[in-house]
């Protein structure tokens, strides 16, 4: 149902309405956000990428299969935009510190301040563990935890082969385990008790 | 070392739920048999748990709308550019195809117009007959004009200060109705 819904907003976009595309936006701004957000680690750059994720999405989007995913073929767009990004940044060689966003679970559905605290917390030390990755390895760790994705998915959408991805999640673990042992444990404790 | 490896690789396939029965049985042995990777299991879940429970970010109010406005203020939508280049190289060809035997065609005539001397001949009349049958109008509009001006001096006067007051009146009206534009832009 939903692969069909945004068929027809496509296919209504391609014929000229623009507010058909609209829908599409506010369906995917979430996802497209976050992907941003998680591979940037910076609320503004993350908009800025998200924006002009949208923005070569609606350009390109004839060159859209009809038949595959919007939602991945939009994964796709942001995902190559933010190792653009994350290369030119490297090529700049930009070392400020970007300060990680004071509250990026306010911006979640997680009710309750206690909660949201917390979420805060883990939410941030993620991210720090994420900004150790690699852009490969981090891309392959946020397509497969918050997107859900197989390894096939993922494989596809990054012109690679399932077993490459498969190394680079395995890697990506090892690297985030190690990274964890400098980590204090208190931080992660309340997410750790459900386990 | 290889061992460990492989410990590792059972741990990934785990965490992916890749793992038989057998095969869990088979990891839960090694990890009983070794602190070391029972830590490094226990890290590992850890992560993995921190991974799943890390929230979607959302992004402020308005970005929708944001997104929505720079696309309409786009120069061009994206579409009707590529309409228009794909338009313009099929109008470019088929002009290419229609001309080449049309200027074929025109050229092979006026040679032959050229070589002929009785066609040429009959062009050379029709030409001279054309020219006089102008001058004879363009001669008797003067005459015309003459008499005209002799006999009733007033109607040239009148003409020459009728046009300009017209002029002067027509301008006034669409200045006065908001100068709109005889040629819009689409």
């Amino acid at each position: 149902m939903s692969q069909e819904l945004d068929s027809l907003w496509v296919e209504q976009t391609l014929a000229g309405d623009q507010y058909a595309f609209g829908e599409l936006v506010q369906r995917y701004e979430r996802d497209v956000f976050n992907l941003a957000y998680r591979m940037l680690s910076n609320r503004n750059e993350a908009e800025d990428a998200a924006q002009e994720a949208f923005l070569r999405a609606y350009a390109n989007l004839e060159r859209y299969d009809i038949t595959r995913s919007f939602k991945t073929w939009l994964l796709s767009i942001t995902s190559n935009h933010c190792i653009d990004r994350l290369r030119k940044r490297r090529l700049t060689w930009l070392s400020l510190e970007e300060p990680l966003p004071p509250h990026p679970a306010l911006m979640s559905d997680i009710p309750g301040p206690e909660e949201a605290t917390l979420a805060n917390e883990r939410s941030m030390l993620v991210q720090e563990l994420l900004e150790h990755l690699s852009p490969d390895y981090r891309l392959a760790v946020v397509l497969r935890y918050w997107y859900d994705l197989s390894y096939a998915e993922i494989a596809d959408m990054l012109d690679t082969t399932e077993s490459a991805i498969k190394s680079r999640l395995f890697r990506a673990r090892q690297a985030l385990a190690d990274q964890l042992e400098s980590q204090p444990l208190s931080s992660l404790n309340p997410a750790m008790e459900g386990s | 070392m290889v061992n460990e490896l492989n410990t590792q690789h059972s741990m990934n396939n785990a965490l992916d739920h890749e793992l038989s029965a057998a095969e869990l049985d088979a990891l839960n042995t090694q990890l009983e048999a070794s602190p070391e990777a029972t830590e490094y299991w226990r890290r590992l879940r850890r992560i993995d748990q921190l991974l799943r429970n890390a929230p979607l970010i959302r992004p402020l109010p308005g970005f929708s709308d944001r997104v929505m406005v720079a696309i309409a203020s786009m120069p061009l939508s994206a579409f009707a550019n590529k309409q228009f280049g794909l338009g313009a190289a099929l109008g470019l060809v088929a002009a290419a195809v229609l001309t080449v035997p049309l200027l074929s065609v025109a050229a092979i005539l006026l040679v032959n117009a050229i070589i002929d001397p009785g066609t040429m001949n009959g062009l050379l009349q029709v030409v001279t007959a054309g020219t006089s049958y102008v001058i004879d109008v363009v001669s008797d509009l003067g005459s015309g004009l003459h008499t005209l001006v002799t006999e009733t001096p007033m109607v040239p006067a009148l003409i020459s200060t009728v046009i300009p007051v017209s002029m002067l009146w027509v301008w006034m009206i669409w200045y006065f109705s908001g100068s709109p534009r005889l040629f819009t832009r689409q």
